[in-house]
């Protein structure tokens, strides 16, 4: 479980904003946090588990996608802004991450 | 080809709906599309030639949609023929076989449109008035969805793997329902019902096997250009007789996307041109690791003109 920085904030919401410019083809000045993945820039879900997958690797997380899925469901995600703030809570809590109440 | 780098033309499943412009950046390639879609029609006495893939007005018939995927196909592999492109290796995906055979001349387009009506009639006849559907799951494992296949009892199976977290189910509509369900209780990332009635590659379809190996062993196949890979056990398949059984058993057996790129990316290929509609497989793809690129056929006539 890693310790959330300013620096790591910083990080999570440049590595979302730079995936989704390229992955949807879009400049990432028209990306903000408000902006809808699927409605507005044709997101899917793989492009959200290829995401994952990159944090995986990234922060070393120990987190099975099942739970992320468990947790989404309670959780919906659709703006890029809640897709981060999910990103921080997944480095921050990894598997424990269905004991946290939001 | 002028180049070292082994590359392989992958023919995808059929679609639903179609991108803006289909044709963009492939000359002649629309009069092409047209005149097979007229033999088709010629062929089967069914009119296809009122597509429009703008307003997509026959996308309510499943047998249509699958006539116009191959038409796409075999069209972009004309293609890619004519300006002397050959890959080391083919593959179909799903129903795509058909296009796969055509692209490097084991079956006319003829034969395959005949081997699609065919394989249609041989399911309808067996699937009766039950309801059939299909559907795709991302998040959980295979193990995952086996447990949940078995605990909740359902008459689904999985009918092909796309990734380590990506599946297609097929069954009965009712249990893919309920699959569903059960599923996103789970953790599933995500699942999508599939706009089918037939549930592809499940052993639900066991019984075509005579029928369709009836109409298939009466065909002639020749020997292909280069090795089909068999998203079935991933043999290369080079001989007629082989692909004769993969044609009849791709109604009924479960397929590997995944492993089938994986056994590919192995040999050494580095290109993977996806010749149909879409970008579907390419999506699919980012989960393998390797140095290769998914491309469009428009893309890489691109990049090989370039040099």
């Amino acid at each position: 479980m890693a310790e959330i920085t300013e620096n790591i904030r910083k990080e999570v919401k440049e590595i979302v904003y730079n995936f989704f410019a390229e992955e949807c083809e879009v400049d990432v000045s028209e990306i903000r946090e408000t902006t809808k993945i699927i409605k507005e820039l044709g997101g899917d879900s793989l492009m959200f588990l290829e995401l994952i997958e990159i944090f995986k690797k990234k922060y070393h997380l120990d987190i099975e996608l099942k739970n992320i899925g468990k947790y989404a469901v309670k959780h919906p995600v659709e703006t890029i802004g809640q897709l981060i703030d999910m990103q921080m809570l997944i480095i921050e809590h990894e598997n424990k991450i269905l004991e946290v109440t939001k | 080809m002028t180049r070292k780098e082994k590359s392989a033309f992958i023919f995808p499943a059929f679609v639903h709906s179609y991108p803006e412009d289909p044709f963009a950046g492939l000359p002649g390639a629309e009069d092409f599309f047209t005149s097979l879609l007229e033999q088709v029609s010629l062929h089967t006495g069914f009119d296809l030639t009122r597509f429009n893939y703008s307003f997509n007005n026959l996308s309510d018939n499943e047998l249509f949609t699958q006539f116009i995927t191959y038409c796409y196909s075999v069209t972009l592999a004309n293609i890619l023929q004519r300006k002397g492109y050959n890959p080391d290796f083919g593959t179909g995906y799903s129903m795509g076989i058909y296009a796969a055979l055509v692209a490097t001349d084991v079956i006319s387009f003829a034969d395959g449109i005949d081997l699609i009506k065919n394989a249609h009639e041989a399911i309808t006849s067996i699937t009766g008035r039950e309801k059939y559907g299909m559907c795709s799951i991302i998040g959980l494992n295979r193990d995952d969805i086996i447990s949940v296949i078995h605990t909740e009892d359902l008459r689904v199976g999985i009918t092909n793997q796309n990734g380590e977290f990506a599946f297609v189910l097929s069954g009965t509509k009712d249990d893919i329902h309920r699959f569903i369900e059960y599923a996103i209780a789970e953790g599933a990332l995500h699942t999508r019902e599939i706009i089918t009635s037939i549930p592809y590659h499940s052993a639900l379809l066991k019984e075509t096997a005579i029928p369709f190996g009836f109409f298939v062993n009466n065909l002639v196949f020749k020997q292909p250009h280069y090795g089909i890979v068999s998203l079935i056990d991933q043999k290369i398949l080079t001989d007629p007789f082989q692909l004769k059984q993969e044609v009849i058993r791709n109604l009924f057996y479960p397929l590997n996307w995944y492993k089938t790129q994986l056994k590919l990316v192995n040999m050494g290929v580095c290109q993977f041109v996806e010749c149909g509609f879409g970008n579907s497989l390419a999506k699919n793809s980012k989960f393998i690791e390797g140095d290769y690129q998914f491309l469009s056929v428009t893309r890489f006539l691109n990049l090989m003109e370039r040099g």
